[in-house]
């Protein structure tokens, strides 16, 4: 008698109503023991690193946007020139710390990261080319020589730079 | 108190609403786990969701979360706590639940609508002690609301 009713007990203390825990769930709290492949001090550089970047990106594009409306006086003064090197200047910089940023193994780029990377093949050229071109152009401007088909095309090229750059910082600021 | 009826998520997700002065990011997971279990008069639930399971419209960004959210060190976000067991037959209702995240827990008030099967909250980031991202000194807003979509079999 005495052992059905610790039976009894057993069973009814099994349906009561206990605490869910995460095992029931399939779910796993714990940190993981190991050491994990990529580093909290990695994270953080890869963080400032970034951070940098998206800050120097749009103090570059203010630049570049003061270049790209100076161009109308270019010949007038040297405002557009010195303006173009601050830009250029600025934005390999930029550049630099997203190149140097680490970046855990594994991690397949997604989403708008993969337009703004893709973007550089674009804006990359375009940034060196463009003050190649408007050298070449003020020197034979100032020369009187006449104008390469090449360096004609300074102002294209610069109007290709400015909207590949401008359109891949906005992906990453602004959310469409 | 007797568990006279166990409810699991056959089907869990879950969207966070992350703002910023220029834009809303949102990400969602689609792996939340959930119980419920009911005696005659009262039920208590457990959702659990992995922090890395969020997935938004950019990698980076995500793997930006992970750093701020330690992932490492508090990979699992949860909530539980009891209702009445009515609430699982109303269209709309409001629960507390006791949400743990970031090793902090928080008390927060839960609405339920269409029986149990959505569900929404607004985190508290600074509760929690995240250190919120910020850029140009602008910090992202400290609420996020949180919706979720809840799917139970029983």
């Amino acid at each position: 008698m005495k052992s059905l009713l610790v039976l009894m007990v057993l069973f009814f203390s099994q349906m009561a109503l206990a605490d869910i825990s995460l095992e029931e769930l399939g779910v796993n709290a714990e940190a993981p023991k190991k050491e994990p492949s990529f580093s909290a001090s990695q994270m953080r550089l890869r963080t400032e690193k970034l951070k940098t970047h998206e800050v120097l990106g749009l103090i570059t594009l203010g630049a570049m946007t003061a270049t790209y409306f100076t161009g109308g006086s270019a010949m007038d003064n040297n405002t557009h020139m010195y303006l173009g090197m601050t830009t250029a200047a600025l934005y390999m910089t930029t550049a630099y710390y997203s190149l140097t940023a680490p970046k855990p193994m594994g991690v397949v780029d997604r989403g708008r990261i993969k337009w703004h990377k893709g973007l550089a093949w674009v804006h990359f050229p375009a940034m060196i080319l463009t003050p190649i071109l408007g050298y070449m152009y003020k020197r034979h401007e100032e020369d009187g020589k006449k104008h390469g088909s090449l360096e004609s095309q300074h102002s294209t090229v610069a109007t290709i730079l400015y909207g590949s750059f401008a359109i891949s910082a906005a992906l990453m600021v602004v959310e469409f | 108190m007797q568990t006279l009826m166990a409810l699991v998520l056959s089907l869990g997700q879950a969207t966070y609403h992350v703002k910023y002065t220029f834009k809303n990011v949102e990400a969602t997971s689609t792996e939340v786990k959930g119980k419920i279990n009911c005696d005659e008069k009262v039920c208590e639930f457990l959702l659990a969701v992995p922090v890395k399971s969020f997935l938004s419209s950019d990698s980076n960004r995500d793997l930006n979360m992970l750093q701020v959210t330690e992932a490492e060190k508090f990979p699992v976000v949860t909530a539980k706590g009891k209702f009445g067991k009515e609430v699982l037959a109303l269209a709309d209702a409001k629960i507390e639940a006791l949400v743990d995240f970031h090793g902090v827990a928080k008390t927060y008030t839960i609405s339920l609508k269409d029986k149990a099967q959505k569900a929404n909250l607004i985190l508290d980031l600074d509760a929690h002690k995240i250190d919120r991202p910020s850029l140009f000194g602008i910090k992202i807003k400290n609420e996020v609301p949180m919706d979720f979509d809840l799917k139970w079999k029983g």
